[in-house]
């Protein structure tokens, strides 16, 4: 509904409604002069405002501009006036103010049916911002009292195009990727299947959307959001906190020059490298601004981290220590039938020093097998490296972490004391498991046995890192990671 | 008799003792299984308590057992076991009863002493059994080869260059097998010595073998190096003296047409001795000229300038063989891979004859140049045809073979063997 307050001043109101029992909403434009840009509020009679929830501003393509005018369209979320006669929207821009009793007119008051209607970059402009303003609103997304899928935004929502994990082609995007670390950290990233004008480049925002089981869906905001607008392509970075056992959407918005995309991505969880490898869009060749634009805002990225993660790096400290007889051997990478093999040539000598071993590996199952015929020492088979680590966390006492080279070390030398010079309080185990998260280099068997290394004296510059892309932006992940690792105190006995 | 005499007599009781070889050599009649098979014919007739355990693969992987039984008696003393429950590097027993029920078997002779030939076809996970065992016995091992040093058939020649390999390490071994990794090769090195530490003791055939072993990681301290024994039935033939003027310039080979024995060297360097010296004359035992162009096409032009001054013999029965070596003037072993400790020295030893060999490895050892026999640079045709010149020479051939040593006695083998045994075991780890 169109309303003119003379030449200098009109408005469009697309609907006003209530969007929850506490809350209204109000979607519309006004035209004004150029460099006045509106303010609007609402009150429940004249000079008694009411609460504004969040109010959010962006252009408006389908309204005609005249000559020295601009135009703003809206998105009004605020409190629902108690005890007034009226619902007053106060339109102010420049000297002039106007007021429109929205109880008045005939508006269109289904605000979720104009939620669906409107253009999509509003939607996603009051969704970011409600996100930021107030951590999560049922009202938003799930919607309150129906639930999931209910909510404010759920049919826009539905209709949103969705990306598990990543996909080689999505949309006009190549290499799209959405993964999450451990502690909630979000990448989005992708390069632009045909790249447009020169200069314009994309820009990338978003919000979580988290979903606890059988509750709503509600948007929360992604902390930290950063992103690096590419012309080849788009970074979009952040954390979000997440419930325990709460599903993680993340709502991206992507803008390049005119056009405008909008998509739902489900992060995959993923190790650390693959995730840094997100971040500097590995495998794109990037030219033109990218490089330099991307290697500059992914230094300030890095950096980010590794302040963030200074303190906690330096908490997680390795210090192993002899591991008295009785305690357990965790022996991981056991994926060589050669290696079972000389678990049972040595088996005596661990049967000596151990009261339980804990096997991880394709060739963990032949490895047990041997000693568990020999019955003298309490065996445990785990599929992988983050199991056996449980596992060995749960016997209690002292933890032994050996890879299948301090084996062989041992075996070749004829030295197996040397495999329990190094244990672990079974309750510091949580230790490998957290260094994982955070500063792993691949996968739990990567990790632990750096971390089995490193107990040992090795130099850490010497340890193998994940292959980088092979540039500057490589040289600053590899270097990050390295970094991370030179954060952690270390202590052990030397091989 | 009185009871010092009686306690000297309990000293000397020598220990029983169970011989087990990779393989019996009425099956097949390699130097490994012949060394063992007389080990233990020659302690049996000393009158010892002896047994020998002999690895077979029959047809089909039949038992040697027509009771289908892993194992089945072979004569007096004499046991035949199946392999067909190892793993496919007969390093390792895939089925685990069959293993223990040999333990079983072995443990249940009771044998001070189980002194084997060659680990393959016995398991190493066999002898770290059969050490927890029998904790009070005395575990030896003849390393007759190096495969657990090298993965090429403990050949130690370069897979591809086929250069000779003076020195193990994974990063080398990788070189040679690209397809794997080191982990792998190390992976593997760790087995086979984890698994040679369950032996008390070492010996070796030459020092030659026992150097390789030490450098990759064996303790010279628990060796001995001790030449096979040759057999009381060799060691009983006369040994004539040489006719030098006669025998000089007459030369033999004795082996099978192998890529790595040598031929290829030999009959070029013969023809090119030949055109310098028209009365030499080259005898090849082991071969047909048919065979030996099957494996080296090029020998055909040094073959035909040889003519009738070169002979292949063919077949010979290993009973002949001092005979034919008598015969000879000089015996020629020109292999191009180091040869451990071949027979075919020892036996020329024993039949008087000197010999011309390649200067590396166990020839080397074996052999001493200028002393008693000659040496060559290795693939060297030329070196050779020159050592063959020299050789031929009477007075040279005089002096050489008169200075030629006879192979190790029965007594001084037995002595050794007790020396071996007597030696008390070193701890063992026992599981808690």
């Amino acid at each position: 509904m169109y309303f003119e307050f003379g030449q200098a001043l009109q408005a469009g109101l697309d609907c006003a409604g209530d969007v929850g029992p506490d809350e209204g909403a109000v979607f519309g434009w006004v035209r004004h002069r150029a460099g006045e840009p509106p303010s609007l509020r609402v009150e429940g009679r004249p000079g008694e405002p009411v609460g504004t929830v969040l109010l959010v501003t962006g252009p408006r393509h389908d309204v005609r501009v005249g000559e020295g005018q601009a135009v703003t369209g809206f998105s009004l979320v605020h409190e629902v006036p108690r005890d007034a006669p009226g619902r007053l929207l106060i339109i102010a821009a420049g000297p002039q103010e106007a007021a429109v009793d929205l109880l008045a007119y005939d508006l269109p008051a289904d605000v979720e049916e104009a939620v669906s209607s409107r253009e999509w970059g509003a939607n996603f402009g009051v969704l970011h911002a409600w996100a930021g303003s107030r951590g999560g609103a049922p009202a938003a997304a799930g919607g309150g009292s129906g639930g999931a899928g209910s909510g404010l935004f759920a049919a826009w929502l539905d209709r949103l195009p969705r990306l598990a994990a990543g996909g080689d082609w999505f949309m006009d995007f190549r290499r799209v990727r959405a993964l999450v670390m451990p502690d909630g950290e979000v990448v989005v990233s992708g390069v632009v299947a045909a790249p447009g004008p020169a200069g314009e480049r994309v820009e990338a925002s978003g919000c979580a959307l988290v979903t606890s089981p059988g509750g709503p869906s509600l948007p929360i905001p992604l902390e930290g959001e950063a992103s690096v607008a590419l012309e080849g392509g788009f970074v979009l970075r952040g954390r979000a906190a997440v419930p325990p056992g709460a599903a993680l959407e993340v709502v991206v918005q992507l803008r390049q020059g005119g056009q405008a995309w909008w998509f739902r991505a489900e992060p995959s969880p993923e190790t650390l490298p693959r995730f840094l490898g997100a971040l500097c869009l590995d495998g794109a060749e990037l030219d033109g601004p990218d490089p330099g634009a991307l290697y500059a805002w992914l230094r300030g990225v890095l950096a980010g981290r590794v302040a963030a993660l200074r303190g906690r790096l330096a908490g997680l400290a390795l210090r192993g220590g002899p591991a008295r007889p009785g305690g357990t051997a965790l022996l991981f990478d056991v994926n060589d039938d050669l290696a079972a093999r000389i678990l049972s040539l040595l088996a005596p000598e661990l049967e000596a020093r151990f009261g339980r071993i804990v096997l991880a590996g394709t060739a963990a199952g032949r490895a047990a097998a041997g000693l568990l015929r020999r019955g003298r020492i309490e065996v445990i088979v785990e599929g992988d490296a983050r199991a056996a680590l449980a596992a060995a966390g749960r016997a209690g006492g002292a933890v032994a972490p050996i890879d299948v080279a301090a084996l062989v070390d041992a075996a070749i030398e004829g030295d197996p004391s040397r495999l329990t010079a190094n244990a672990l309080p079974a309750e510091r185990l949580g230790t490998l498991a957290a260094l994982h998260d955070v500063a792993g280099t691949g996968e739990m068997e990567t990790t632990l046995r750096r971390a089995v290394a490193l107990m040992a004296g090795a130099d850490a510059g010497a340890l193998p890192m994940p292959a980088q892309r092979p540039d500057a932006l490589g040289g600053l992940v590899a270097e990050h990671l390295r970094g991370l690792w030179e954060l952690v105190p270390v202590a052990g006995a030397a091989r | 008799m009185s009871g010092v005499a009686q306690r000297a007599r309990t000293r000397r009781r020598p220990p029983s003792v169970c011989v087990l070889a990779h393989a019996h050599p009425d099956f097949s009649k390699g130097g490994g299984e012949t060394a063992a098979y007389r080990h233990y014919q020659t302690l049996a007739g000393e009158g010892w308590d002896v047994r020998f355990v002999a690895a077979v693969e029959l047809p089909g992987g039949q038992s040697p057992s027509d009771r289908g039984e892993t194992f089945a008696r072979y004569g007096e003393g004499e046991t035949l076991y199946a392999v067909s429950g190892m793993e496919d590097d007969r390093l390792w027993w895939r089925n685990a009863e069959e293993r223990r029920a040999l333990v079983r078997l072995l443990a249940g002779f009771g044998s001070d002493v189980y002194h084997f030939h060659h680990y393959w076809r016995a398991g190493l996970d066999l002898v770290a059994e059969l050490a927890e065992a029998r904790p009070d016995a005395r575990l030896v091992v003849t390393l007759h080869e190096m495969l657990a040093v090298c993965a090429h058939h403990g050949q130690m020649i370069r897979t591809r260059s086929r250069e000779l390999c003076r020195k193990e390490t994974a990063q080398r071994c990788l070189q040679c097998f690209p397809d794997l990794t080191l982990e792998r090769l190390r992976l593997r090195k760790a087995m086979m010595i984890a698994g040679l530490r369950r032996f008390d003791h070492f010996v070796y055939p030459s020092h030659f073998v026992a150097e390789r072993y030490r450098a990759w990681g064996l303790s010279p301290d628990d060796a001995t190096v001790l030449e096979n024994y040759i057999g009381d039935d060799l060691l009983a033939l006369p040994r004539r003296p040489r006719d030098s003027a006669r025998l000089a310039g007459r030369f033999a080979f004795f082996g099978q047409p192998t890529e790595f024995k040598g031929l290829d060297v030999l009959i070029p360097a013969f023809a090119a001795a030949l055109a310098e010296s028209p009365l030499l004359s080259l005898v090849v035992y082991g071969a047909t000229a048919e065979e030996t162009l099957r494996f080296f096409p090029q020998l055909e032009r040094p073959i035909a300038l040889a003519a009738d001054r070169l002979t292949f013999a063919g077949r010979y029965d290993a009973a002949d063989v001092v005979g034919l070596m008598s015969s000879v003037g000089w015996v020629i072993m020109p292999s191009i891979w180091w040869e451990n400790s071949p027979v075919v020295i020892q036996e020329a030893r024993r039949a008087g004859t000197p010999l011309i060999v390649s200067g590396i490895g166990g020839m080397a050892e074996k052999v001493h140049d200028g002393v008693d026999g000659l040496h060559f640079r290795v693939g060297s045709a030329p070196d050779l045809a020159r050592a063959m010149l020299e050789g031929a020479v009477p007075e040279a051939h005089a002096r050489l073979s008169a200075s030629l040593r006879d192979v190790l006695g029965r007594a001084e083998f037995i002595a050794s063997l007790e020396a071996i045994y007597a030696a008390p075991r070193r701890n063992v780890v026992r599981a808690a």
